[in-house]
């Protein structure tokens, strides 16, 4: 072989072996964009589904709250207005006492309508959704509850708001169903770069996490990491129970209200 | 020896035109709605090309027209594929640009060389050039896309590897041919070399039509 004919072999050799090398590792880079791309598209996936569980929890959750206000406060005092009336048969001074109650009554139902209008409802942000709800325990009267937000509100995205919500409602009926407990104090902290969620009740508690699997723990914890939230529940026998929830809002998407 | 070597290598040749050609044909249904449709009529010219300039030389003692003009063809249908696959409007713009700088290239190369002695050198090299620069943006695109796309299954990925393992082998093989040696038959390694690339050119491009998935 000529020396130069040599020459251009070795060069078209060394050019095929970089294309080689430019091919593989286009390959390679390839293939992990996708594992990427397939893993947020998962993500998003489970966050939607999870999303919209916990919609039809909430409405559900609304609907109970709703049978239960009518039979316990509004059926309540309708029967005391009929008892009235049945004895205002003889004393028909004591009407005026039955009108107060019926009043009562309407007063009460029209809150109640207020409350379930759909349009409300999908319109109110994490802080409105928590008082109605602590309103609704004190004036029902289940429990002494107490809500405190502090620092700068943000929005954090309704999605995740809705998520959060409904990890609070759990939380709330496990501590009316099953803690005994006679006061719930809910704290939200809106610190710069993140948002903290106090909620402690000072019912019987309970020792081990296996008492309290069973009463949607696990669901809690998952949709916790749906939304990338921290969340801690620790309880003491006979003290009570407390959920600590930090979330760090992504920065490029903070919006003030 | 070397004479039946040469011989059999050169029906080998033929044979991966030929295998190409046939898959193309019978898995045309995959990609009939891309504009890769007219790659197989491509292949068929390239084949009648072949065969037939074996002969042409015989009986003209001269075939480089037909691979001069094969060349334009084969350069300006690859540019329309990737203009059109390639979906960047600043992409886009480039392919433009290069198919200009084409053209200009073999509209002088024409007017510099007889196109009926000599191969388009200035020309060719140009095309490849700029085929290879159209496959880097085509691969910049697959690398910033967003979605999941499988490679493996996308006929202009295969056919896009072939054309840059083949031009980046063979830009350095035209080239020593033109400036050291006048004949080709001179640079014997050099000339076998090619028909490797075309080798594996073509089992791309056969690959490619095997194993693309109908979008």
């Amino acid at each position: 072989m000529d020396q130069k004919e040599i020459a251009g072999l070795v060069s078209v050799l060394i050019l095929l072996l970089l294309v080689g090398v430019i091919i593989t590792l286009f390959i390679v880079f390839v293939r992990r964009k996708n594992k990427l791309v397939e893993e947020q598209e998962r993500t998003k996936k489970a966050f939607e589904k999870e999303l919209s569980e916990t919609q039809i929890e909430i409405r559900e959750e609304t609907l109970r709250n709703i049978s239960w206000e009518l039979h316990d406060n509004i059926g309540q005092l309708m029967t005391l207005a009929k008892i009235q009336v049945q004895l205002a048969k003889d004393r028909p001074e004591t009407l005026e006492e039955v009108a107060q109650t019926i009043g009562k009554g309407i007063h009460e139902l029209r809150t109640l309508s207020k409350l379930i209008n759909p349009e409300a409802l999908k319109s109110l942000n994490l802080i409105e959704a928590l008082n109605m709800e602590i309103e609704r325990f004190n004036r029902l009267e289940f429990l002494k509850s107490n809500f405190l937000v502090t620092g700068k509100q943000y929005d954090i995205g309704n999605e995740k708001e809705i998520i959060i919500f409904r990890i609070l409602q759990e939380f709330f009926s496990n501590t009316i169903k099953h803690s005994k407990a006679s006061h719930l104090n809910v704290e939200i902290n809106y610190k710069a770069d993140k948002l903290f969620i106090l909620a402690q009740d000072n019912g019987i508690g309970f020792a081990s996490d296996a008492d309290y699997s069973g009463i949607g723990m696990k669901n809690m914890k998952n949709r916790a990491k749906v939304i990338g939230a921290d969340l801690k529940i620790t309880s003491e026998k006979d003290k009570g129970t407390a959920l600590k929830l930090t979330y760090e809002p992504n920065p490029e998407k903070l919006d003030d209200i | 020896m070397d004479e039946l070597f040469n011989s059999v290598f050169h029906y080998i040749v033929l044979s991966f035109y030929g295998i190409a050609t046939v898959t193309a044909i019978l898995f045309y249904g995959k990609y009939k709605h891309t504009v890769l449709k007219y790659f197989v009529w491509i292949l068929i010219y390239n084949l009648i090309n072949e065969i037939s300039a074996k002969y042409v030389y015989y009986w003209l003692d001269r075939n480089v027209i037909m691979y001069n003009v094969y060349n334009t063809v084969f350069f300006s249908y690859f540019f329309y594929v990737f203009w059109n696959f390639v979906k960047g409007k600043t992409y886009k713009k480039w392919i433009v640009y290069s198919v200009i700088l084409f053209l200009i290239a073999t509209v002088i190369n024409v007017f510099t060389v007889n196109a009926y002695y000599d191969s388009l050198m200035i020309s060719y090299i140009t095309g490849a050039c700029l085929i290879i620069f159209c496959i880097i943006l085509y691969y910049i695109e697959i690398l910033s896309d967003t979605r999941v796309l499988h490679i493996r299954e996308d006929l202009l990925f295969w056919i896009s590897i072939g054309l840059l393992l083949f031009y980046v082998g063979y830009i350095p093989i035209k080239l020593s041919r033109e400036f050291f040696a006048g004949n080709d038959d001179l640079f014997i390694t050099l000339y076998n070399v090619q028909r490797i690339l075309i080798i594996i050119m073509y089992s791309c491009f056969t690959m490619g039509f095997i194993w693309t998935k109908k979008k």
